[in-house]
């Protein structure tokens, strides 16, 4: 599954279409701001509860030595993490974020959107297993160690993928502002506000789209997978005693798989309305110079919310 | 504070509920009963806590504890358990709230507690009594609640009632709809308070218990009062 290659300077059908996502992603913003979204949330826990006492039958089943509860536990942690991902959280926060506000590409977010989910569920493994193992910690201190200090340091991870983007929207915008070096030849002509005269003065969008960085993607990764989910904490603490370790390990990738069903939504949903956004500023005329500022103005404004967000939830 | 921070800001108020821990992990099915004493006198309150089947089982396993599938708990497994879900702690107010005329209702430290295993589901109990007997012609609201959502607790059924047999419970059950509906209501008056000019930072911050809104409760009175 991957949306339509849309870029804002191909022709009408596909601005219209950019556009739409736009709308889409507006409308459920609006939907969730309003309360609209909370059926979702609350058929997201109902199908969490279910998931959850499903999941008690089959490791029982498991122990009373049924092979084939393997698969059914599998199979519904997989539904687990989508449920638990169908409700609010942090990963769908940031993904959301860093693919309207920078330039990434829907393939690269769809792929760190996994990356995370994974890397969440690796978390959960490696804590559960060093602090029974090597550690031997009680339940409630390792659930203690995730939900407090574990969580206190996603939120800072992701408070500072907020400020990176408010930074290089900043440098964005001022490379924007003050004509660069690459540009030289066109500083004897004056820009008027309106200038329309049609050629590129700053980075154009296709090169900004150039500007992507593993830094980027490993600060979204980390600010995601610091925080492992307490459902995998618990089925893993769960199997640790049963003596079938492996399969909570089994399980806990397939929760995260789950989860990255909804976070590759995501993704692909905050790509189709960057893509929205930029269509939204015409190609010709006098607002065409707008198309200059808008992806810097967009990475700076989503950044300043995944920041705010961050700050807040700490204080 | 210019106008832009402020809806900034707002907006940003309006995410903080997805960082902190929105997710239910437990889930507790929740009975009560109410104990009227001398004079007719709301004085203790009996609750039943059954937890889900895998946090039961979590539980169990935590505690080495293997029953037969579908077999109950030896008395000395039982002995263990009890108590294990309660913090002594003050500050921790045990999922119970009950208020008169708008006013809280204390409540004493739980005791006489006891766990058995029902269908490979761990359900606890113990009692609360009140510090203050309040009268049962009283109007006396009950919620049942975690201020943390940690654990979603339910309330299926009508409280029962001993000592009076003249009294009318209305229950309304939770209502999971209503924690989100409460935010974006506060929300909306917080942004309207706003564009009256009326500055976010220096009146009292959007604040909702999350976990109070929409959660089961309980209006009890008795006698003529009814």
């Amino acid at each position: 599954m991957s949306p339509p290659d849309l870029r804002p300077g191909q022709g009408h059908p596909g601005r219209v279409l950019a556009l739409t996502g736009l709308v889409v992603a507006l409308a459920l913003i609006a939907l969730w701001l309003s309360g609209g979204l909370s059926g979702i949330a609350a058929w997201a826990a109902a199908g969490q509860r279910q998931a959850q006492n499903l999941m008690a039958g089959a490791l029982q089943s498991l122990r009373a030595g049924d092979p084939g509860a393997a698969a059914t536990l599998i199979a519904l942690c997989f539904g687990y993490g989508f449920f638990h991902a169908a409700g609010p959280g942090h990963g769908k926060l940031v993904i959301g974020s860093y693919g309207y506000g920078s330039q990434v590409p829907f393939g690269r977010l769809a792929v760190l959107s996994v990356s995370s989910s994974l890397a969440q569920a690796g978390t959960a493994i490696l804590l559960v297993w060093i602090g029974l193992a090597a550690l031997d910690l009680g339940r409630e201190e390792l659930t203690r160690l995730s939900e407090r200090h574990m969580a206190d340091l996603a939120t800072v991870l992701i408070g500072l993928v907020g400020l990176w983007l408010v930074l290089r929207g900043a440098r964005m915008l001022r490379d924007v502002a003050r004509p660069g070096p690459e540009h030289d030849h066109h500083r004897h002509h004056h820009h008027g506000k309106a200038c329309g005269c049609g050629h590129a003065h700053g980075p154009s969008p296709a090169q900004i789209a150039q500007t992507r960085s593993f830094r980027d993607g490993l600060l979204v990764v980390m600010a995601i997978a610091a925080r492992p989910c307490t459902g995998a904490l618990f089925l893993l603490l769960l199997t640790w005693r049963m003596e079938i370790f492996a399969m909570g390990v089994a399980g806990t990738v397939a929760m995260g798989l789950g989860t990255a069903s909804v976070t590759v939504a995501v993704a692909g949903l905050s790509v189709w309305a960057r893509r929205g956004s930029l269509a939204l500023v015409p190609r010709t005329g006098p607002l065409a110079a707008a198309a200059r500022w808008m992806p810097g103005a967009m990475q700076l404004g989503a950044g300043a919310l995944i920041a705010l967000a961050a700050a807040l939830t700490l204080a | 504070m210019n106008r832009f921070a402020r809806y900034l800001l707002a907006f940003g108020l309006s995410l903080a509920p997805l960082g902190a821990a929105a997710h239910p992990h437990v889930f507790i099915d929740a009975g009560l009963r109410l104990i009227y004493g001398e004079g007719g006198k709301l004085t203790e309150v009996e609750v039943e806590w059954r937890y889900d089947a895998f946090y039961s089982l979590l539980i169990l396993e935590d505690y080495g504890i293997r029953p037969a599938a579908g077999g109950g708990l030896s008395a000395s497994d039982a002995a263990r358990l009890a108590g294990f879900d309660w913090d002594p702690d003050p500050a921790f107010e045990g999922a119970l709230y009950l208020t008169v005329e708008g006013r809280r209702v204390g409540l004493q430290q739980a005791r006489d507690f006891g766990v058995s295993l029902e269908g490979g589901q761990i359900v606890s109990r113990h009692r609360r009594a009140l510090s203050t007997p309040i009268p049962g012609e009283a109007q006396t609201i009950i919620q049942v609640y975690d201020p943390e959502f940690y654990v979603d607790f339910s309330v299926p059924q009508s409280p029962a009632l001993r000592g009076r047999d003249d009294c009318h419970v209305d229950l309304r059950p939770g209502d999971s709809y209503a924690a989100a509906d409460a935010y974006a209501a506060a929300l909306r008056e917080a942004l309207a308070r706003e564009l009256a000019s009326a500055s976010l930072l220096d009146e009292e911050m959007i604040s909702v218990n999350i976990g109070s809104v929409g959660a089961p409760e309980m209006r009890v009175v008795c006698g003529a009062a009814r």
